[in-house]
C-alpha cells in the first residue's frame, strides 16, 4: 500500500454510505474501505430511494454517490440532503464515467465539491475520501 | 416472295443467303450502313459491309439450326466513322432459306441510359456519404452514454485485479481460492461488456451495408435497444417491447444494420421528445410488434411532447430538425424512410399526440422475396432454377442463399409451412428443401401437403439423423427424393442442387 493510513481512535471512525446501481462497484468500494479498517460502518444502496431511506436510518458522514442512478440522478439526492439541517455536516462525492458540459454544470450548482472519475484505482479512492473527511 | 415492300420500312433490313451474299437490302440499309447502293453493289457478301464476326456466327446459327428469330445486344465499331449499339433480329425464312436481319439502332437510347447510370451513380454515392454522416453524429451523441458505460465494467475490472493483488499478498492464499475465482470471473465479465460495447459500435459504424440476410426483428429490436440502453437509463425512460405475433422469432430479408439505425434514429427521437417535455410524469417507450397477414407491423409510441401540427408533414424531410444547431443533422426520419422503403415498406406518423405512435410495416419474408425475385428475373432464355427452402433456423436460410442465389437461381425462403403452402400454390418451384423438423408441422406431414398441391418436383430433405428407416421408406415411396444430413456447408448445397436441378428422372 502506497499511502501511509492515520490512525484513528475508534469513537472517531466515520461511516460512509455508498449509492451506485452497479452492485459490484458498491461493493468493491466497499471492500478498498474496510480494507483499511479505517470506517465505523460503510454501507451499499443501489438507487436513490433507498439510499435516502439509509441516509435517514443511520448516522453517516460521506456519502460516495454515482452520477448516474435508475431513478433519479445523484444530484439530486445531494440537492434534497442539503435542505435537511440534519445533514449540514455530511459530505459528498461524486462518481461518474463521463460528464458532459451540461451535467457537470448540474453538479457545480448542486453544491458537490468532489468529483472522482471511474474508472478509478484503490489509492485514488482512499486518498480523495481521506481528504475529503480531513483525515491524515 | 416479293421484297420491295421492305423499301417501305424505316428498319435498316438485309437478306442473306447460307454463304452470307446478300440478296436483298432496304433503303434504310444502305443509310444505316452510310453505303450508297453503288458500293453494296460492288460487294457480295454481307461481311465486307459490316465486318463484325458476331453478325457472321449468328448468320451461320440461324441457318444450322433453322430457329424463328434470335435477338442479340451488341455494338457495331467497324462501319465508317461511327459506333452503334444495334438489337440484331434474325429471322430463318424457311421458303427460301434466306436468312432476314433487321438492325435496331439504339444508339441515343445506350448514351441516354449511361448518361443517367452515371447520375444515379453519383446520387447513390452522395446518399451513402450522408447516411455515413448521420451515423457518424449518432455515435457522436451517444458517445457520452457510451464512455459512461464502458466506465462502470473498467472500474469494476480494474479494482477487482487490486484486490487480487492484495490477495496474493496475503499469506495464506489457498483458503481465498473461492475468493479469487469469483474475482477473476468478475474481471472477464466486465471485459467482456466492454467488447460487446465496443464490438456494437464498430458495427454499427463500419459493418457491410449491402448484404441482404434473414434476421429475426426481435433480434433487432434487442441490438438496436442495447446501443441506446444508457440513454435510456440516463433519461429514466422506460422501454419496453411487446410481441402479439406467433412465433418468437419474425424473420424478415433485410440488411439488419440499416434495420438497427432505423430502430436507433426512432428511439433517439422518443427520448428527445420525452426529455423536451420536462415533466416528471410517465416516461416510457412501448414497442409493439404485431402481425397480418401479409406483413409485420411495428409500432413505436412514446410519452413525449407530440408533434406539433405545422411540421408534421415536414418531419419526413431532410435537414428538418427541431433541435438546436449541432444536435441532429436532421436527416433521422429521412434516412429511416429511405431504409425501409428499400425492403418495400412503409413508416408513418400514426398519432401525432401522446402516445406519439409511429408505424413501421415491412413486408413478410414470403411476400418480399417474391417480390425481388420477380424484379430480378433475367430476361434470357437461360434456365431458372426457382428454389424453396422451408426451415425456422435463419442460419439455414442464410446458408442456403449466399451459397446458391445467383442470376439464374432464386432462392426463396419461408420459416413455417403454412407460409411455405401458401407459395407452393402457383407451381414455379423446381426443388423444395423441408427441414423435418418444425415446430408447428413434421417434414413429412408438410411434404405430403406439398404432394397434394400437384407439386412433382424433388423434395429434398434437411434432416439430422441419416440412418432413419422412416425416411428411407418415405424416399422408397416417393413422398421425397433425398435428403441432407445436417450439418452441411455451401458445397453440400450446390452439389445437391447440381443433382436435382433437372427435376425427378
Amino acid at each position: 500500500m502506497s499511502i501511509t493510513l492515520p490512525k484513528i481512535k475508534d469513537s472517531e471512525k466515520p461511516a460512509v454510505l455508498i449509492i451506485d446501481d452497479e452492485v459490484k462497484i458498491c461493493l468493491l468500494i466497499k471492500t478498498f474501505l474496510e480494507q483499511t479498517k479505517l470506517f465505523r460502518n460503510v454501507v451499499v444502496a443501489e438507487n436513490a430511494s433507498i439510499g435516502m431511506l439509509k441516509l435517514r436510518n443511520d448516522e453517516f458522514d460521506l456519502v460516495i454517490v454515482d452520477f448516474q442512478l435508475p431513478d433519479k440522478e445523484g444530484t439530486y439526492l445531494v440537492e434534497m440532503a442539503k435542505k435537511s439541517l440534519k445533514f449540514r455536516k455530511l459530505k459528498f462525492l461524486l462518481i461518474s464515467g463521463y460528464l458532459d458540459n451540461r451535467s457537470m454544470i448540474n453538479v457545480i450548482n448542486s453544491g458537490i465539491k468532489h468529483v472522482l472519475v471511474k474508472p478509478f484505482s484503490r489509492d485514488d479512492l482512499i486518498s480523495k475520501v481521506l481528504q475529503i473527511l480531513k483525515l491524515g | 416472295m416479293n421484297f420491295e415492300i421492305l423499301d417501305s420500312l424505316f428498319e435498316p433490313i438485309v437478306i442473306v443467303n447460307k454463304d452470307n451474299e446478300i440478296v436483298y437490302y432496304n433503303h434504310m440499309f444502305s443509310t444505316f450502313t452510310k453505303s450508297s447502293p453503288r458500293i453494296i453493289k460492288n460487294k457480295k457478301y454481307l461481311r465486307e459491309i459490316i465486318a463484325t464476326s458476331f453478325l457472321s456466327d449468328m448468320v451461320e446459327l440461324i441457318f444450322k439450326t433453322e430457329s424463328a428469330t434470335i435477338s442479340k445486344e451488341e455494338l457495331i465499331d467497324s462501319l465508317p466513322d461511327q459506333e452503334i449499339h444495334v438489337i440484331i433480329k434474325g429471322a430463318f425464312l424457311s421458303e427460301q432459306s434466306l436468312v432476314m436481319i433487321s438492325f435496331n439502332d439504339i444508339t441515343i437510347e445506350k448514351n441516354l441510359y449511361q448518361k443517367y447510370r452515371y447520375q444515379i451513380d453519383e446520387l447513390k454515392e452522395i446518399h451513402h456519404q450522408i447516411v455515413q454522416a448521420d451515423k457518424l453524429s449518432t455515435i457522436g451523441e451517444i458517445t457520452a452514454s457510451i464512455s459512461h458505460e464502458i466506465s462502470n465494467p473498467l472500474t469494476i475490472a480494474s479494482g477487482t485485479l487490486e484486490l487480487i493483488k492484495a490477495l496474493f499478498e496475503s499469506d495464506d492464499l489457498n483458503s481465498q481460492k473461492e475468493l479469487l475465482d469469483s474475482c477473476l470471473n468478475d474481471v472477464i465479465e466486465s471485459f467482456m461488456r466492454i467488447n460487446n460495447i465496443i464490438k456494437g459500435m464498430k458495427k454499427f459504424l463500419h459493418g457491410n451495408e449491402d448484404k441482404k440476410e434473414y434476421v429475426a426483428i426481435e433480434e433487432i429490436i434487442e441490438n438496436s435497444t442495447r446501443l441506446v440502453n444508457s440513454q435510456l437509463k440516463k433519461s429514466q425512460v422506460n422501454l419496453s417491447v411487446k410481441n402479439n405475433t406467433e412465433s418468437n422469432e419474425s424473420i424478415i430479408y433485410v440488411n439488419s444494420l440499416k434495420m438497427e439505425q432505423l430502430f436507433i434514429n426512432l428511439i433517439k427521437n422518443s427520448i428527445d421528445s420525452i426529455n423536451s417535455t420536462n415533466g416528471e410524469s410517465d416516461k416510457s417507450i412501448q414497442i409493439t410488434l404485431n402481425e397480418t397477414a401479409m406483413c409485420y407491423e411495428i409500432l413505436i409510441s412514446d410519452t413525449g411532447a407530440g408533434i406539433p401540427k405545422e411540421i408534421q408533414d415536414k418531419i419526413f424531410e431532410s435537414f428538418f430538425t427541431t433541435k438546436e444547431v449541432g444536435e441532429g443533422t436532421g436527416l433521422g426520419l429521412a434516412i429511416a424512410t429511405k431504409i425501409i422503403e428499400s425492403y418495400q415498406g412503409t413508416l408513418e406518423l400514426l398519432s401525432p399526440i401522446a402516445p406519439t405512435t409511429f408505424k413501421i410495416t415491412i413486408p413478410k419474408m414470403s411476400t418480399l422475396s417474391i417480390a425481388s425475385s420477380t424484379l430480378n428475373r433475367d430476361n434470357d432464355q437461360e434456365m431458372n432454377l426457382n428454389i424453396l427452402v422451408i426451415d425456422d433456423e435463419v442460419k439455414i436460410l442464410n446458408l442456403f442463399n449466399e451459397s446458391i442465389s445467383s442470376n439464374n437461381i432464386n432462392v426463396i425462403c419461408a420459416s413455417n409451412p403454412t407460409e411455405a403452402l401458401n407459395l407452393i400454390d402457383d407451381g414455379r418451384f423446381n426443388i423444395i428443401f423441408i427441414d423435418y423438423s418444425m415446430p408447428e408441422m413434421n417434414g413429412d406431414e408438410l411434404a405430403k401437403k406439398v404432394r397434394k398441391l400437384n407439386y412433382k418436383g424433388p423434395i429434398i430433405y434437411l434432416t439430422g439423423k441419416a440412418t432413419d428407416s422412416k425416411i428411407k421408406n418415405d424416399i422408397s415411396s416417393g413422398l421425397f427424393n433425398d435428403h441432407l444430413l445436417k450439418p452441411f456447408n455451401k458445397e453440400d448445397i450446390t452439389s445437391i442442387v447440381k443433382k436435382w436441378e433437372l427435376g425427378v428422372k
